[in-house]
Order: C-alpha cells, then structure tokens, then sequence
C-alpha cells in the first residue's frame, strides 16, 4: 500500500496527510517511539522521509499547482506534527499521482529494526 | 489486436493485421504449425502480474470500480502475455497494486524502480484516470489524463511504452 494515502478531513473536506517536520536530529527517534493509546507503535514498519524541496517541486507540477501544501499543527505531546494537504477540489487521478510522487521522492525509508 | 516491436527502443506499436511484414527468410528444414494462441498456451513468466490486485477487485464492494478495474486488469494479463508469446523484449515486471480509498474508488499502482504508474477507478467512470511520476533519473516526468475518451487499451500501451524500455 502507498505510504501516502491521504485521508479525508470531514470537518474541512480537504485530504490530509500527517507528517512529523524534522525540526532537529531527535525527530526520527521521537517519531519511530511514537505510541498510540494502546500503547502499540504508531508506525511499526518504520518512517520515510521526504524533503521539503521535494514536496514544493511536487507541489509546482503542472497538474498539481494550487492544490498541495503543508501546514504544522501541534497536537498532545507532538511539537512537530503537521499536515500535507490537498485541495477537495483535486481530480481524483491527480491525487493519485501526488501519492506516488511523494512515495517516489523519499530519500531514505528508516525502518525500525536499523 | 496485433503488435510489433522495435527492438532497439523497445516500443511496442499496434499492428493491423492486414499489414504483412515481408519474411526473406528461407529455411531448409522446417515444420509449420498453428501460430501460437494466448488463449491456449500456459501463463508465462508473468502470471503473477495480477493476480493480487485481481483478488481485491473480486471482493470489493465499490461494484462499477470493480469492474472498470477488472477490465483493465484483463487486459493487460492479455497484452502481456501476447507480448511473450511474440518475444518480445519485456522486463521483469513487478506486480501491479491495488487498494480501495475511502470515497469508493480502486487505486492501482504499478511500482518501478525511478517511476510510478497509476490508475483510479471511480464510481463515474467519467472520473476515472490514470498518472505516470519518474523520478530525476527518468527526468522528473508527470503525466496525466482520464481513461474515458483515450481508452484503457491505448493509455496503457503509452504508458507500458514508457516504463519497459526503463527496466
């Protein structure tokens, strides 16, 4: 399954993704021990990671301009939460297309038994 | 539907079947049988092409998706398998994925190494399209378009035409 399934927000009707901006060296470690209240791993294969640069390129391609951006919204205990987001107006196939070239562009894929 | 390929770029045309292609060739010793028919010869190399996202779209319950996406999936089983049969230069192909989204559609991803290929199948089969990403190696390449107009059979040509010669 692609990393980047964007899920719908009802309350705003926009698709969003969550993602951990890292700030500083910590990130990775705080994001990789992140629990949920089950107290299982949030993300239990690993995490990935894209670069800004990439997400605005991505952000500027023909079909896409307008519709992505990115937000940072803490939330709880998480200082460095925020969101990619794409417009409800986006063509279905177009929103595709963003999820996998996020998948394309991840540098590195930290998994969690390195 | 017929196909040729050119062997030095790999692309795979359409061929109508009323174009003959002059064989100079005159062996010796020779046994002429029926052509080979995919219909009738084994799977091949890429059974497994499908066979996952097949799976998927036999159960969902998103039903007008299912079935635009079954219909490709067939399709391209066929295409592939008529390209082997032919012997043509096709690399090792990765298995096509398939999920189902929240809002009633089938995704499908075909996963290369510097490229994607994608196709949505909607509830309105007006909706439903199809993208191709590459990464910088491939030149940073994104396309897009829907499939109702262009045609599944052609769209995936194009996009096959893209990513074999890339293996």
């Amino acid at each position: 399954m692609n990393l980047f399934c964007f899920d719908l927000d009802r309350e705003t009707s926009k698709w969003r993704q969550s993602i951990n901006w890292e700030d500083d060296d910590t990130v990775v470690n705080f994001t990789l021990t992140q629990k949920k209240d089950d107290q299982s791993f949030c993300f239990k294969c690993g995490v990935a990671r894209v670069s800004r640069a990439e997400i605005e390129r991505i952000g500027n391609l023909p079909q896409v301009r307008g519709f992505l951006s990115y937000n940072r919204e803490i939330i709880d205990d998480n200082p460095y939460h925020g969101n990619l987001i794409l417009e409800d107006t986006i063509a279905k196939h177009i929103r595709g297309l963003v999820s996998s070239a996020l998948a394309l562009a991840c540098g590195q894929i930290i998994y969690r038994n390195q | 539907m017929q196909y040729v390929q050119e062997t030095d770029s790999k692309i795979i045309f359409n061929w109508l079947s009323d174009r003959v292609i002059p064989d100079k060739s005159n062996p010796v010793l020779e046994t002429r049988a029926s052509a080979p028919t995919r219909y009738f010869v084994s799977p091949g190399f890429h059974s497994g092409l499908i066979s996952g996202a097949w799976e998927i779209c036999s159960r969902t319950n998103f039903l007008e998706a299912g079935k635009q996406a079954r219909t490709l999936l067939s399709l391209i089983q066929e295409m592939v398998s008529s390209f082997e049969l032919s012997g043509f230069d096709v690399g090792s192909l990765p298995s096509i994925q398939a999920f189902e989204t929240e809002d009633q559609s089938i995704f499908f991803e075909w996963i290369f190494e510097h490229s994607r290929v994608g196709f949505t199948f909607e509830p309105n089969p007006e909706e439903s399209g199809w993208f191709l990403v590459s990464d910088r190696t491939l030149g940073n390449v994104s396309a897009s378009g829907l499939l109702s107009g262009l045609g599944i059979e052609k769209a995936f040509l194009w996009l096959f035409n893209f990513v074999n010669p890339n293996i």
